[in-house]
């Protein structure tokens, strides 16, 4: 059951410098979550939904600022916090999931090593300590053969079991917070339903406040339970996941909904489909007014000159000048 | 729109290096005017003799003093340093340009012609070019065709094992694959699609090679086996300043900051074309 | 007169054991399909599977280890280089990712005349052809002379698509065409996919691990897996009524055994004495499985008109 706001995003507004100048990929996006919900951030090219999530648990790049906002997590702002307390928190109180999982390992260090070390560095405990726990997550997390994962190398095993060593490695602190960055687009389809299911199990069994990052409305739509999407580095509609799903009103959610596959279009024939493509992310932020709007067809005047306020109803808000009406 | 709030350090740091981004050119558009128009910054004749005013300190006249025989070292050393760069670039280029046609055939070809070719060139890269530089000199006497044919003969071999690797991998890529399966033949391959590639780490060697080239040619003509008199070249007019040491300081050291400053250059250089490749290896 | 696969195998050489065991692993497994003209062959598998090795050799840009490739009739081993010639016009590639499928040190403009200029067109001739085939993929002219670094992901596939165009093929091969691309993107480039077939009675392989956009685009599909053909038939049976465990699986079904989970001790000894040859592929993760299938391999076998499958117990 929904229980309290674990950490709430408030008008975050973050910038690359690339180029010689400052680009904005993420302007004025505020969400919040709280424990034992699922919220998947949605977004295609030049949304801005990795960096938010970066920006939150403030590991931008080196060419990356956060030009304001507020992020609360536990009554304090993650932005205001210094780095070694913020150090503190991550892997701990936090855990991010970052994308690729065959890639966010250490080649040269065992699973069993790699999965302890939060406990190793956040608890003070030692290698022989931290194993066992270290197994149990690993169990949990569906692997079978835990001995052997343990005592392997990264590239001993598949994509799918280096997605479940990570969530394990994430959980191993028992965070109040978790992160995943597109966890599941490496995988294969058949594994991809197994690891939405075992995120959805570990956010039940602790009662966590999920963030999860998708480009994929559809894959997301079965655990999520809400979604935020973004384009342009706006958030363009929030809220509950069958809202979204059935009852969208932001032009681009319903182009999206509308443009995939659902089994009930006649053999061969075409799809509807959005016109134009997503924003190139070094141009996004040049023009005022709504980014959708070189490819939305309720396009009116107001359109151009700022970008619509989120409103709408108690817990589903869109913004859009001239929302699609209620199907 | 506002930009985020930079420390003052930082701020002015990027400014700087924006800045500072193209001035290793104008480093080379110097050196470009000291080989094609050495006549513009030394007007005197490297070779006049002057016997009344030898050994001459730095004056206004002679800016770098003169030698033993009354000859303007001024000029002598922009000669001079026309010969080292200017020979050194000619053997670093032919290096690589034998390199790369080996290394990329062997690359490409594979299979026996591979092993046959590198074979040949871990021979050639075995070789002390001293020694080969003394071998040559005594078979066809001392002279700078016997330095450039020695230094060019050990260079290649680096250039063709670079270059092989290069290539093994780069014919990897999915748009050679992609080339094949519109008609492109092996060769146009190679022109086409890979040399694009290839160039960026290849010029960034050359520049840095061209540094070595000036020392090893230098060295060669400091002992004797390279430039011979009147030449004006660096390394000769250092092996004759030596005898002048103690009573002509300035005959040794100017033309020793010269060759520091060809060999320097061609290390900017080579740190600038680096540092602009860095962001070509993301792919 | 059509494009078809003839059981293929594809073996890639890993490295020699000592002192003379070479050792392989299996791309592609016996494997008989075909792209009739004018229809689209779906193929679907996830990773490993062998599809895009399987692309691969129907593009004659690797020859098999076993069995042949034959183009209206005839293998392609025993081609010259007129052969050569005229099946390059004719079969043409479409690669997942456009931004490392094409050589992004190359202009637009370069990119899709490169291979009007491999059968020797003249430069003007080749620019307008460019112009025409642009406005074939519905993207606007003046990209003609840009990098493919200042285009998005979607146009950049269009590029691919205009350029493998340019020779006026019969055949697209297509690798996951869609799969690198922006999900609000992906329909019009299927759509445009499916206008191109139309208009131009294009013969399509289409290959992709998902299987809504396999089933929409195809007339007929095959399912791989470990290199081999698990099931075989026309799409609208293949949804409706899939015999293969696998496809089952893939379809939401059934669900798979986790990858390591731990078996009875009657499958665990079978796996252990079977070798690659004699057993069926999907032994490892199958929720069906039984010890004959260890033993002894399935063949495809027709279990409906035109509707194969290859499982003992479909």
């Amino acid at each position: 059951m929904i229980g309290t706001t674990v950490c709430a995003v408030d008008g975050l507004t973050v910038a690359y410098h690339s180029g010689g100048e400052w680009l904005q990929a993420v302007r004025e996006v505020s969400f919040e979550v709280c424990s034992g919900e699922i919220l998947a951030i949605v977004g295609e090219t030049g949304s801005g939904k990795s960096t938010t999530a970066t920006a939150m648990i403030r590991m931008l790049p080196r060419n990356g600022r956060v030009v304001s906002g507020r992020v609360s997590f536990d009554g304090r702002d993650l932005l205001a916090l210094s780095t070694g307390e913020m150090r503190r928190l991550r892997g701990q109180d936090i855990a991010y999931v970052p994308q690729q999982p065959m890639s966010a390992f250490n080649p040269t260090m065992t699973m069993g090593r790699q999965v302890a070390e939060p406990l190793l560095i956040h608890r003070g405990m030692s290698q022989s300590e931290a194993a066992p726990l270290a197994a149990k997550r690993l169990r949990e997390m569906g692997i079978h053969e835990v001995e052997r994962v343990m005592h392997a190398y990264p590239h001993e095993l598949s994509g799918g079991m280096l997605q479940r060593a990570m969530i394990a490695t994430a959980m191993i602190c028992q965070p109040k917070l978790l992160i995943l960055d597109e966890p599941t687009s490496a995988l294969d389809v058949t594994i991809q339903r197994q690891i939405l299911s075992l995120i959805k199990e570990v956010q039940v069994g602790y009662h966590l406040a999920v963030v999860l990052i998708s480009h994929d409305l559809t894959v997301v739509s079965q655990v999520a339970d809400r979604i935020l999407v973004l384009y342009g580095g706006r958030a363009a509609e929030i809220g509950p996941t069958l809202d979204i799903t059935t009852r969208s009103r932001h032009p681009y959610t319903r182009g999206l909904l509308r443009s995939t596959l659902t089994g009930t279009l006649e053999h061969k024939a075409k799809l509807t489909s959005l016109a134009g493509y997503p924003p190139n992310p070094l141009e996004v932020d040049r023009e005022p007014g709504c980014p959708f709007r070189p490819r939305c067809h309720r396009e009116i005047a107001e359109c151009a000159v700022a970008f619509p306020p989120l409103e709408g109803e108690p817990g589903h808000l869109w913004a859009c000048y001239d929302p699609e009406p209620v199907s | 729109m506002a930009a985020p709030a930079l420390g003052r350090v930082e701020a002015r740091r990027i400014e700087l290096g924006r800045a500072m981004r193209w001035w290793p050119l104008l480093l080379i558009a110097v050196w470009v005017v000291i080989i094609a128009l050495p006549g513009l910054i030394a007007p005197q004749n490297p070779l006049t003799l002057n016997l009344a005013n030898t050994l001459a300190p730095p004056s206004g006249s002679n800016f770098f003093g003169t030698d033993e025989a009354g000859r303007d070292l001024w000029s002598r050393c922009v000669w001079g340093v026309r010969y080292s760069l200017g020979i050194s670039i000619v053997i670093v280029v032919s290096a690589a340009v034998i390199g790369t046609l080996i290394g990329g055939l062997a690359g490409l070809l594979r299979g026996p012609i591979d092993t046959l070719l590198m074979r040949t060139t871990d021979v050639f890269l075995a070789f002390p070019y001293l020694i080969l530089a003394i071998a040559i000199a005594s078979a066809v006497g001392p002279g700078l065709t016997t330095v450039v044919v020695a230094l060019t003969a050990v260079w290649w071999p680096g250039y063709a094992r670079m270059v092989r690797g290069q290539v093994l991998a780069l014919k990897e890529l999915a748009f050679v694959e992609g080339a094949r399966a519109a008609g492109t033949s092996t060769p146009m391959i190679l022109i086409r699609h890979l040399l694009p590639h290839l160039l960026p780490q290849l010029s960034a060697r050359v520049s840095m090679d061209v540094g070595y080239a000036v020392l090893a040619l230098t060295g060669l003509s400091f002992l004797g086996l390279g430039a011979q008199p009147p030449t004006p070249e660096l390394g000769a007019i250092i092996a004759d300043a030596r005898s002048h040491l103690l009573v002509a300081w300035w005959y040794t050291t100017l033309p020793g900051l010269f060759v520091l400053a060809a060999v320097l250059s061609a290390m900017v250089v080579n740190d600038w074309l680096e540092g602009r490749n860095k962001g070509e290896l993301s792919r | 007169m059509s494009l078809a696969a003839v059981d293929v195998s594809k073996r890639f050489f890993l490295g020699r054991r000592w002192p003379l065991q070479a050792e392989y692993t299996i791309g592609v497994d016996g494997v008989t399909c075909q792209v009739a003209p004018g229809q689209t062959l779906g193929v679907v598998g996830e990773s490993g599977s062998g599809k895009s090795t399987l692309a691969r050799l129907m593009l004659g840009l690797l020859a098999p280890s076993g069995g042949r490739i034959e183009f209206e009739g005839k293998p392609l081993s025993g081609f010259g280089s007129g052969a050569w010639r005229s099946f390059r016009r004719s079969v043409q590639p479409i690669f997942q990712d456009p931004r490392s499928s094409l050589n992004w040190r190359h202009s637009i403009e370069r990119i899709i005349t490169e291979p009007l200029q491999n059968f020797g067109q003249e430069r003007s001739e080749r620019s307008k052809r460019a112009v025409e085939l642009l406005e074939q993929v519905r993207l606007p002219t003046h990209i003609l002379k840009r990098q493919t670094s200042d285009v998005s992901g979607g146009q950049l596939q269009r590029v691919a698509i205009a350029r493998a165009l340019a020779l006026d093929p019969r055949y697209l091969i297509c690798d996951e065409p869609l799969s690198a691309l922006d999900v609000s993107v992906q329909a019009g480039v299927l759509n445009l996919l499916l206008d191109l077939q139309a208009s131009r009675k294009l013969a399509m392989m289409f290959i992709s691990h998902d299987l809504e956009v396999v089933r929409h685009v195809s007339d007929r599909v095959i399912v791989m897996y470990g290199g081999a053909v698990m099931e075989d038939a026309p799409s609208g049976d293949f949804y409706r009524t899939p015999r293969h465990p696998y496809t089952q699986v893939l379809l939401g079904r059934a669900s798979p055994l986790a990858e390591d989970a731990s078996e009875p001790p009657a499958i665990a000894a079978a796996e252990a004495s079977s070798s690659r040859e004699t057993r069926c592929p999907f032994t490892d993760r199958c929720p069906m499985r039984q010890e004959r299938c260890f033993r002894e391999r399935p063949v495809l076998r027709e279990l409906a008109p035109g509707h194969r499958a290859a499982c003992h117990f479909a």
